[in-house]
C-alpha cells in the first residue's frame, strides 16, 4: 500500500530477522517495561510494589539473553537488519559481556539505592537497560550511523546513571563532568566519521573498506585519528583518561562497576571492526599510535593507582591500566581476537567483583572507603574480605584466578605474534599493579582497631540483602571457574566464530 | 586419583575452613593434614602405577594436569602436611581468629603439595604463585605489628622474581616452533644460547624464594613480624620451593646454562653463607637469628646444587629435608615460647632452662641438629655438599666450611643466652606440656633418623638423580 509513496526511491523494506536482532529487541522491550512500571509507582518508600516485578523481569530476561548467546547455533557470521548490524562472533561475545555486566549491576544496585534512600529503582533499571541496548548496538554495528546512535544512547543513559544520587555532590560532579567531556568526545568522533564519509563516500564500514584504497589519504588520516580519539576516550586510555577517576569516584559504585567494563567492551568491539577496514598505510599509522597509547596507559594507569588513598580511585586508575592491556590485542594483530575476548571475560568478573565488594564495604561503612578503613574487614566479614582479595588477585594476574589465564593467554599469543616488547611492558606493569592490588588485599586482612569496629556497628543499621551477595558470589565463582576450568569458555569462543570482517 | 586428593583435599577443606567456628577449627585442620599423610602413605607403599597422573587441562595453552612422585619430591612431600599439622598445633586454641589461620595454612599446604608434584611447567608456575594468597592472609592477618607492610614487602620481592619467570614460561608455551607443550619430560632439549636468556628469569625467581643475598630483603622483616607458627612453614617448606625449583626446572631444562653460570653462582652462595652467619651473630632478636641461620643454611644447599657434582647435588637434596626438619623444629620452639608471651629480645633472656627444662633440652637438640653435629640431621648433607664442592673449587669450599663453624657460634650463642646464665626479665613461664613435647619430638626424631641412617634417603635420591643429571 505504501509502495507508490516510494516510487522512484531505492527502497527495500527492512529485512528484519528477529532471531539475529533478538538482544536488541529484548533490551528495548525491557526499557519500555521498566519505564511503564516505574510510572505507576511514586517516589515514596512505601509505594514500591512494582520494584520486584522490574527486578524479576529484568533478571530473567538478561539470564535468557545470556542463554541465547551461549547456545547460539545459527550462522556464524551474518549481516542483518539491512546489513546495518553484524551478527557474528564478536557481536555475540560483546553482547554476552554487556548482558552479564547489566545482570550483575541489576542484582547489586537495589542495596546501594536503598542505602542512600533513593527509591527510583525502576528508573535506574530503565537507564541501565538503555545503556546496555546502546552498547550492544555499538558493538555489532556495521553502519557508522547505527554505531553513533548506540554510542549516544548509552552515553546519555550513563550521564544520568552517574548523577543518580543527586543529593551527593560527588555524584553531581561525576555526572556533569562525564556529560561535558563525553559530549565533546562524541562530537570529535562524529566529525571523524564525517571526514571518512567525505573520503570514501560511505557511512558503512564494509563499503569504506572497499573505497579505502582510492580515498584521499589526508582525509583518511584525519578522520581515522578523530575516530580513534573518540574511542580512546570511551576506553579511558591515556591521554584521554582524565575524566575516569573523577567520574568513577563520584558515580554510584554499582554504576561504576557497570561502566568500567561494559563501556570498554563496546568501544573495543567497534575499534576492532574499525581497524579492519582501514587501508594499509592508515592501519600502520594507527598501529603506531595505539602502541604508544597502550604502553602509556599501562604505565600511567598503574603508577597513578599506586598513589591513591581512595580505593575507588585506585580501581579507576586500574581501569586505565587495563585499557592498556586491552589495546595490546589490536596492536599485536587480528589473530589475538580470542585472547582479547578471554581477557575481557576475566576482566569482567575480576573488576566487577572488586567494585561490588567495594560497594558492600561502602554501604556498611556509610562513607567512601579509603585504604585506612580496610583493616579489620577480615575479622568483621570474612566473606567480603575473601571475595575482594580473590578479585584483586585476578586483577593482578595471579593464579589460580581468571586474570592469570587472561594475561597468560594474551601475553603468550602476543609473544607468538613476534611482538616482544608488549608482554615485557605488560609484565612490568603487572608488577607495579601488584603494589597497589596486593597492598589493598593485605590491608583487608590486617587486624583493625577494636573500638572503630564497635563504632561502625552503631551507625550501621543497614543489612546487605542477598541479591548483592549473589552478584558478588557470581563474580567470585566466575573468577575461580575461569581460572580453573577455562576449557568451556575457550571452546565457546572458538566454535562461535570470529568477527565477520 | 589419590594424587589429586593430596592437593585437592586441603585446598577444598581450607575454603570450607574459613567459615568454621573458633572451637574445633584446630581439630579440623589436624584431621585434614593427618588424612593427607595417610593418603601419601598409601600412595608410597601402594601400586607404583598410581604415582603418576595425567589429564589434559587447557591444551590450547600447553597446560596439563600432570602430577608425579619421584625420589626428589617424595620426602619433601611428606614433610608438607606434617609441618602444616605441627604449625596448626603450635598455635594456641584461643588465639585470635583461628579458623582463618587454619584454613590459610591448609590452602598453603595444598599449593605446596601441588608445587612439588607438578610435572608440567605451567602447573608448577601456577602453584608457585598460588602460594601467595594464603601467605598474604597469614602474614597480613596474624603478624603482631606491621602485618600489611610485611606481607606486601614479601609479595613484591617474590613477584619481582616470579613475574619475569612468567615470561619465561610463556616463551616456552607459545614458541614459534609451535611445540606448545609444557611437560617437563618434553622440555629437555633447548639450544644453549636460548637456555642462557631464558634461565635468568627462572633463576631470579628461585633465588628470591630461597633467599640468597642480595635478594633477601624480605627475610628479616618477615621472620621478625610474622607469628612463629607461620615462619615454621615459611622456613621449613616455602624456602624449599626455591631450591626444589632449581633442581627440577634448572637441571631438567637448563643444564648447560646452569653449568656455565655455576662458578659465579657458587660465589653468590658462599657470600650468602658468610653474610647470613655474621648477621646472625650480630642480631639481638631470637627470631632474626634463626632467620639468618636459615638464610645461611639455604645458601649451603644452593652451593651443593651449583657444584654440579653428584655428591654436591645429592647432599643438597638431603640437606633440604634435614634443614626443613631442624629449622622447622627450631621455629616450633620459638612458637611455643611465643605462646607463653616470652619476649623476642635476646638481652631480656637468661636461665630459662631452670624454668622449662624440657623445652631447653629440645631446643639444644634441634640447635645441634641445625649446626651439623655428627649423628644428627644436618651433618651428612653438609658433608656431602662440601665434598662435592671441593671437587670444583677448593678455596671457596674452605670459606663455605667457615660457615659451619660460625653456625656453631651463633646457634650456641642463641641457646646459651636464652636458656643458661643469670635469670632475665620475663614472666616465668610454665614448661611445655606432654602434648607440646610430642610436637617437638617429631622433628627431633626425624633429624636423628637422617643423621643415623642417611643412606635410606641417599639411595633414593641418587637413584632419581641419575635420571636428571
Amino acid at each position: 500500500m505504501l509502495a507508490p509513496l516510494f516510487a522512484g526511491v531505492d527502497f527495500a523494506p527492512p529485512n528484519v530477522e528477529p532471531l539475529h536482532i533478538l538482544p536488541i529487541l529484548v533490551l528495548g522491550l525491557l526499557v519500555a517495561a521498566a519505564l511503564f512500571l516505574e510510572l505507576k509507582d511514586d517516589d515514596t518508600p512505601a509505594d514500591t510494589e512494582h520494584r520486584p516485578v522490574i527486578l524479576g523481569v529484568g533478571v530473567l530476561s538478561l539470564v535468557g539473553l545470556i542463554g541465547y548467546y551461549l547456545s547460539w547455533s545459527g550462522p556464524l557470521a551474518h549481516p542483518t537488519f539491512n546489513s546495518m548490524l553484524h551478527s557474528d562472533g564478536l557481536s555475540r561475545a560483546a553482547g554476552l559481556l554487556i548482558a552479564a555486566c547489566a545482570l550483575l549491576t541489576l542484582l547489586a544496585a537495589p542495596d546501594e539505592l536503598e542505602r542512600y534512600r533513593n527509591y527510583r529503582m525502576g528508573e535506574f533499571a530503565a537507564l541501565l537497560f538503555s545503556a546496555s541496548l546502546g552498547m550492544t548496538m555499538m558493538a555489532s554495528a556495521d553502519s557508522t550511523m547505527v554505531m553513533f546512535l548506540g554510542l549516544e544512547l548509552f552515553s546519555i543513559a550513563l550521564y544520568l546513571l552517574c548523577i543518580f544520587l543527586p543529593d551527593r555532590a560527588a555524584s553531581r560532579e561525576s555526572g556533569m563532568k562525564y556529560f561535558l567531556l563525553s559530549s565533546a568526545a562524541s562530537a570529535v568522533l562524529l566529525y571523524g566519521l564525517a571526514l571518512l564519509y567525505g573520503a570514501t563516500g560511505s557511512t558503512w564500514l564494509s563499503d569504506m573498506s572497499q573505497a579505502a584504497d582510492t580515498a584521499n589519504p589526508v582525509l583518511c588520516y584525519a578522520g581515522c585519528a578523530l575516530v580513534l580519539c573518540g574511542l580512546m576516550f570511551k576506553l579511558a586510555a591515556v591521554p584521554f583518561h582524565f575524566w575516569a577517576p573523577d567520574v568513577y569516584e563520584g558515580a554510584p559504585t554499582t554504576v561504576t562497576a557497570f561502566m568500567s567494563v561494559a563501556t570498554k567492551v563496546a568501544a573495543l568491539s567497534f575499534l576492532w571492526r574499525f581497524l579492519a577496514v582501514l587501508n594499509d598505510q592508515t592501519f600502520e599509522l594507527a598501529k603506531i599510535i595505539l602502541f604508544a597509547l597502550c604502553c602509556l596507559s599501562i604505565l600511567v594507569g598503574n603508577l597513578m593507582a599506586l598513589g591513591q588513598t581512595s580505593v575507588k580511585r585506585m580501581l579507576a586508575y586500574s581501569g586505565v591500566a587495563n585499557a592498556g592491556y586491552l589495546l595490546i590485542a589490536p596492536v599485536a594483530g587480528f589473530e589475538l581476537y580470542q585472547p582479547m575476548i578471554f581477557f575481557l571475560f576475566a576482566y569482567l568478573v575480576g573488576n566487577m567483583g572488586a567494585f561490588l565488594a567495594l560497594a558492600q564495604l561502602e554501604q556498611s561503612l556509610g562513607k567512601p572507603v579509603t585504604v585506612s578503613d580496610l583493616p579489620g574487614t577480615f575479622k568483621r566479614d570474612p566473606w567480603i574480605a575473601g571475595a575482594f582479595a580473590v578479585c584483586l588477585f585476578s586483577l593482578t594476574g595471579l593464579p589460580p584466578a581468571a586474570g592469570f589465564l587472561g594475561k597468560f593467554y594474551l601475553f603468550g599469543k602476543t609473544l607468538a605474534a613476534k611482538q616482544y616488547w608488549l608482554p615485557v611492558f605488560g609484565i612490568l606493569g603487572s608488577l607495579v599493579g601488584a603494589g597497589y592490588y596486593m597492598g589493598t588485599a593485605a590491608r583487608l586482612f590486617a587486624p583493625g582497631a577494636d573500638d572503630a569496629a564497635a563504632e561502625e556497628d552503631e551507625n550501621q543499621g543497614f543489612s546487605i540483602s542477598s541479591t548483592s551477595d549473589l552478584a558478588l558470589g557470581i563474580c567470585v565463582l566466575g573468577v575461580l571457574y575461569m581460572g580453573l576450568a577455562p576449557g568451556q569458555l575457550l571452546n565457546w569462543l572458538s566454535t562461535n566464530g570470529m568477527p565477520g570482517l | 586419583m589419590l594424587l589429586n586428593l593430596v592437593i585437592g583435599l586441603p585446598i577444598a577443606s581450607g575454603l570450607v575452613g574459613y567459615f568454621l567456628k573458633q572451637k574445633g577449627s584446630r581439630g579440623f585442620g589436624v584431621m585434614i593434614a593427618a588424612l593427607q599423610l595417610a593418603f601419601l602413605k598409601s600412595l608410597l607403599t601402594g601400586d607404583p602405577g598410581s604415582l603418576h597422573f595425567f589429564s589434559p587441562w587447557v591444551p590450547e595453552l600447553g597446560l596439563n594436569w600432570s602430577l608425579g612422585i619421584d625420589g626428589l619430591n617424595e620426602v619433601l612431600l611428606v614433610l608438607v602436611p606434617l609441618f602444616t599439622l605441627l604449625a596448626i598445633l603450635s598455635r594456641s586454641a584461643d588465639s585470635d581468629n583461628l579458623p582463618g589461620f587454619v584454613a590459610s595454612l591448609l590452602v598453603l599446604d595444598g599449593m605446596l603439595c601441588g608445587l612439588f608434584l607438578s610435572q608440567n611447567l605451567g602447573l608448577f608456575y601456577i602453584f608457585f604463585e598460588g602460594m601467595l594468597l594464603p601467605t598474604l592472609v597469614l602474614i597480613a592477618g596474624y603478624s603482631k605489628r606491621d602485618g600489611p607492610e610485611t606481607a606486601l614487602k614479601f609479595l613484591l620481592y617474590t613477584l619481582v622474581g616470579s613475574l619475569p619467570m612468567l615470561l619465561g614460561v610463556l616463551s616456552f608455551a607459545f614458541s614459534s616452533t609451535g611445540g606448545e607443550s609444557l611437560e617437563f619430560s618434553e622440555l629437555k632439549t633447548i639450544a644453549v644460547a636460548k637456555q642462557l636468556t631464558l634461565f635468568l628469569p627462572f633463576l631470579l625467581a628461585f633465588l628470591v624464594k630461597m633467599p640468597v643475598v642480595p635478594f633477601h630483603g624480605w627475610l628479616p622483616t618477615l621472620y621478625r613480624n610474622a607469628p612463629a607458627s607461620v615462619t615454621v612453614v615459611v622456613a621449613a617448606l616455602m624456602s624449599k620451593a626455591g631450591t626444589y625449583g632449581l633442581l627440577k626446572v634448572g637441571y631438567t631444562m637448563f643444564p648447560d646454562a646452569m653449568a656455565l653460570m655455576a662458578p659465579s653462582l657458587c660465589i653468590l652462595a658462599v657470600a650468602s653463607i658468610i653474610y647470613g652467619a655474621f648477621a646472625a651473630l650480630g642480631s639481638d632478636s631470637i627470631k632474626e637469628i634463626l632467620a639468618f641461620s636459615s638464610l645461611s643454611h639455604m645458601a649451603m644447599i644452593a652451593l651443593g646444587l651449583f657444584s654440579f657434582t653428584k655428591n654436591g647435588v645429592s647432599g643438597a637434596t638431603l640437606q633440604m629435608v634435614a634443614h626443613a626438619v631442624s629449622t622447622g623444629g627450631l621455629f616450633l620452639v620459638v612458637a611455643l615460647m611465643e605462646k607463653r608471651s616470652l619476649p623476642d629480645k635476646l638481652r631480656r633472656y637468661g636461665g630459662l632452662a631452670s624454668h622449662t627444662p624440657r623445652l631447653a633440652v629440645m631446643a639444644l637438640f634441634l640447635s645441634l641438629a641445625s649446626l651439623g653435629q655428627p649423628g644428627l640431621g644436618g651433618f651428612p648433607g653438609e658433608l656431602y655438599i662440601l665434598t662435592g664442592s671441593w671437587q670444583r673449587n677448593e678455596g671457596l669450599t674452605l670459606v663455605a666450611a667457615l660457615g659451619i663453624i660460625l653456625a656453631a657460634a651463633y646457634l650456641l650463642r642463641w641457646y646459651q643466652k636464652i636458656f643458661t646464665g643469670e635469670a632475665g626479665t620475663y614472666h616465668v613461664p610454665k614448661d611445655i606440656s606432654s602434648e607440646e613435647m610430642l610436637l617437638l619430638l617429631i622433628p627431633t626424631g626425624l633429624s636423628l633418623l637422617i643423621g643415623l641412617c642417611p643412606s635410606v634417603f641417599l639411595t633414593l635420591i641418587q637413584k632419581t638423580l641419575e635420571g636428571v643429571m
